[in-house]
C-alpha cells in the first residue's frame, strides 16, 4: 500500500512495511535522487538489503538529524579527522556490533553520510589504544597470518611504533 | 547424550522472557505454557527493542573494503598499525595508510649499531617496496656493543672496522641496498664504558662510506650539552692504555666527500665532538668539491664555541662555500671573521639567527669589523642588504639596546 501525502512507505528486507516523513527519508541520498527522478512516489519503496530492526535504527536517526545541514566536502574531511561523536549519536551506536555493522551497510547502502561516518568513528573508537590480539578478541577475527609473515611484520611496524 | 531439564524459577523466567524480542516471544511461546502466559501479559510494542549480544561478531572482518578504508582513515597513526598486524584482510585494507605512515617513518632509520639493531635494518633492507624509502641514516648511542668479542680484541679489530661481523654486515647494507640513503646523522656523545667510543665510531663510519662506496651529500654532526650528561664515564684501564685520538683516516677518505653539499655541525660543545671535529673538519672541509652549505647550531648559553672555532680555523674548504647559516651561537671574538675572510669568496648567504657578541661588543662593530675587512666580495649575493636588515630585525627582537642604525653603502 502506497503511502499517501508527505508519508512514505519502506518495504523492507523481511517485508515489513514502515511508514516515514518524506523529509526524514530524504536524509538518504539514494532516496532523495529516487524520489527526485520519479516526482511523486505512488508505490511502496523496496529497500531489499535492509531488514526491519535496522531499517527502523536507520529512520531514528535520519528523525533525528532531519534538520541537520547538509555537510560539506571540506566538513567531510576535518570530521574524519576526529572521532568525537556528539552523545546522542553515542546513545544511539550503544547496540551490539553485529546490528552496528548493519547500520554503516545499511547507511552506505541508502547513502547517508551522516550515519556512515557516525558508525565508522564508532568502530574506529573500538579499535583505538588496543593491541592487534585485543582487537581479534574484540572482533572475533582470526589470525592468519604465517609466523614470518607475521615477525616480517612486527618488525616493519617497529619503525613506525618507535617514533 | 540426555539433556536433564531445568527449571527456572518464576522471578528469573519472567525476566528473560520480558527481554526477548517479538519474534523470539513468539518462538518461546509455542514451546513453554509458561512463556505463553507472560507473554500474553506483555503489551505488545510497535517498535521491536533491539537484542544486545555482548559476544563479538565478525563484522568488522566482514565490511567491504571501501568500508574498511572508512573505519581506517578515523584511526591514529599507531592504531592503524596495529590493526595492520591482526589478519591479512586487515594488512590489505590498511596497506595504504600504513604505506604512509612506514614511508614517514622510514625516512630516518636509526641505528646504534648494535646486533640488534642492525637486524631490525634488515626487514628495510630486505624489503624491495621498503628499502627505497629511507634518505637518512641516523647513528646513535650508545654505540654497540657490537657482540660478544673481547675488548682488547675489538680494539684491534676497529683498525679495520669492517672486519667485525656486524659492521661488515651495514656494510653490505650500505653498498648494496637503502639506494636513497645520501643523508648521514651522527651523534658523538658521552658512551658507556662498556661500549664503543665516539672516536671509534667516526673511525668506523669513515671506513663504512670508502668500502661501502657510499657517498653522503649530507652530513651532520651533533651532540648534546654537557647539562644533559653531568656524570662523566668511567674509564677503564683497557681504554687508557689507548691513545686518546684513535681516529683514523681511510686511505681514501677523501672519495667519500665527492657528492657532499651540506655540513651541519650542532652543538659541538661536549668535549667527544670538540676534539674530535679537530680531526673532522679539516678532512671533510677539505676534501668536498660540491660543498656548498655550511650550518652550524650552537647553544649560546654555553661559552664553549670558541674552541669550535679553533677546530673551524685549521680547515680550510677547497671549495667554495656559498651559504653559511649559524644559529644560537656565541660569538667570543672576531676569530669567524678572519676565517671567514679567507674563505668566503664564493659567499651567496650569510645568516645569523639568534645569536650574541660579547657585552662590550656590538652587532654594529662585528658586522663593521666585516665590511672594514674589504667583505665587498664576500657579500656578493644579491639580496646581502636584504639580508642584513632581516639580520638587524631579528637582533633588534633580542637585544634592542646593543643596536645602532647600520650604514650600508
Amino acid at each position: 500500500m502506497a503511502a499517501a501525502g508527505n508519508l512514505l512507505t519502506f518495504v523492507s528486507a523481511d517485508n515489513v512495511h514502515i511508514e516515514v516523513e518524506r523529509d526524514v527519508a530524504e536524509r538518504s541520498l539514494l532516496i532523495k535522487n529516487m524520489l527526485e527522478d520519479l516526482g511523486e512516489a505512488t508505490e511502496d519503496i523496496p529497500i531489499p538489503n535492509v531488514n526491519e530492526p535496522v531499517l527502523r535504527k536507520v529512520i531514528e536517526w535520519c528523525r533525528h538529524h532531519k534538520n541537520d545541514p547538509p555537510a560539506s566536502t571540506e566538513d567531510e574531511d576535518s570530521r574524519r579527522k576526529t572521532t568525537d561523536i556528539d552523545e546522542w549519536d553515542q546513545k544511539f551506536t550503544q547496540v551490539d556490533q553485529e546490528m552496528l555493522f548493519e547500520i554503516i551497510l545499511a547507511a552506505n547502502y541508502l547513502d547517508i553520510k551522516g550515519l556512515l561516518d557516525v558508525g565508522c568513528k564508532t568502530v574506529a573508537n573500538m579499535i583505538k589504544g588496543k593491541s592487534p590480539e585485543e582487537i581479534r578478541k574484540t572482533f572475533n577475527i582470526q589470525n592468519d597470518f604465517t609466523p614470518e609473515e607475521e615477525d616480517q611484520i612486527r618488525r616493519e611496524n617497529e619503525w613506525a611504533e618507535d617514533r | 547424550m540426555s539433556c536433564r531439564p531445568h527449571r527456572l524459577l518464576p522471578e528469573p523466567f519472567y525476566r528473560i522472557v520480558d527481554d526477548l524480542d517479538e519474534i523470539d516471544l513468539r518462538s518461546l511461546r509455542l514451546i513453554s505454557r509458561e512463556a505463553n502466559q507472560r507473554g500474553r501479559r506483555r503489551p505488545l510494542k510497535r517498535h521491536l527493542r533491539l537484542r544486545v549480544r555482548y559476544g563479538p561478531s565478525k563484522g568488522l572482518d566482514t565490511l567491504p573494503f571501501e568500508l574498511l578504508g572508512m573505519v581506517v582513515d578515523c584511526l591514529e597513526d599507531r592504531d592503524v598499525i596495529s590493526l595492520r598486524r591482526v589478519s591479512r584482510r586487515m594488512a590489505s585494507a590498511t596497506f595504504k595508510s600504513s604505506w604512509l605512515i612506514l614511508a614517514r617513518c622510514l625516512r630516518t632509520l636509526r641505528t646504534d649499531l648494535s646486533s640488534s639493531s642492525i637486524a631490525n635494518l634488515h626487514a628495510i633492507v630486505s624489503t624491495p617496496d621498503l628499502n627505497c624509502i629511507p634518505q637518512t641514516l641516523q647513528i646513535v648511542p650508545p654505540f654497540g656493543p657490537l657482540s660478544h668479542i673481547d675488548r682488547s680484541v675489538l680494539f684491534d679489530m676497529i683498525e679495520s672496522p669492517t672486519s667485525i661481523p656486524t659492521i661488515n654486515i651495514l656494510k653490505q647494507y650500505l653498498k648494496h641496498s637503502l639506494p636513497n640513503c645520501k643523508s648521514f646523522e651522527i651523534c658523538l656523545n658521552r658512551n658507556n664504558n662498556d661500549h664503543l667510543s665516539t672516536d671509534d665510531i667516526v673511525h668506523i663510519l669513515f671506513h663504512l662510506f670508502v668500502e661501502a662506496d657510499r657517498r653522503p651529500e649530507q652530513l651532520t654532526l651533533y651532540s648534546q650539552s654537557p647539562h644533559r650528561h653531568p656524570h662523566p664515564p668511567e674509564t677503564s684501564p683497557q681504554d687508557l692504555l689507548r691513545p686518546h685520538h684513535r681516529i683514523a683516516a681511510h686511505p681514501d677518505l677523501s672519495r667519500a666527500w665527492t657528492n657532499l653539499h651540506t655540513l651541519t655541525i650542532s652543538e659541538p660543545y661536549f668535549e667527544y665532538l670538540r676534539s674530535s671535529l679537530d680531526f673532522i673538519l679539516p678532512r671533510v672541509l677539505e676534501h668536498a668539491p660540491r660543498l656548498e652549505r655550511l650550518i652550524i647550531i650552537g647553544n649560546s648559553q654555553s661559552g664553549d664555541s670558541v674552541n669550535f672555532f679553533e677546530a673551524m680555523n685549521k680547515a680550510m674548504p677547497v671549495c667554495g662555500l656559498k651559504h653559511i647559516e649559524i644559529r644560537n651561537f656565541h660569538f667570543p671574538n672576531t676569530d669567524f671573521h678572519d676565517w671567514l675572510k679567507e674563505n668566503g669568496h664564493s659567499l651567496m648567504s650569510l645568516t645569523f639567527s639568534e645569536c650574541s657578541t660579547e657585552p662590550n661588543q656590538s652587532w654594529d662593530d662585528m658586522m663593521e669589523i666585516c665590511l672594514a675587512r674589504d667583505f665587498d666580495y664576500v657579500y656578493a649575493g644579491p639580496d646581502i642588504r636584504g639580508e642584513l636588515e632581516w639580520l638587524k630585525m631579528r637582533l633588534r627582537e633580542w637585544d634592542p639596546a646593543s643596536l645602532a642604525p647600520l650604514e650600508l653603502d
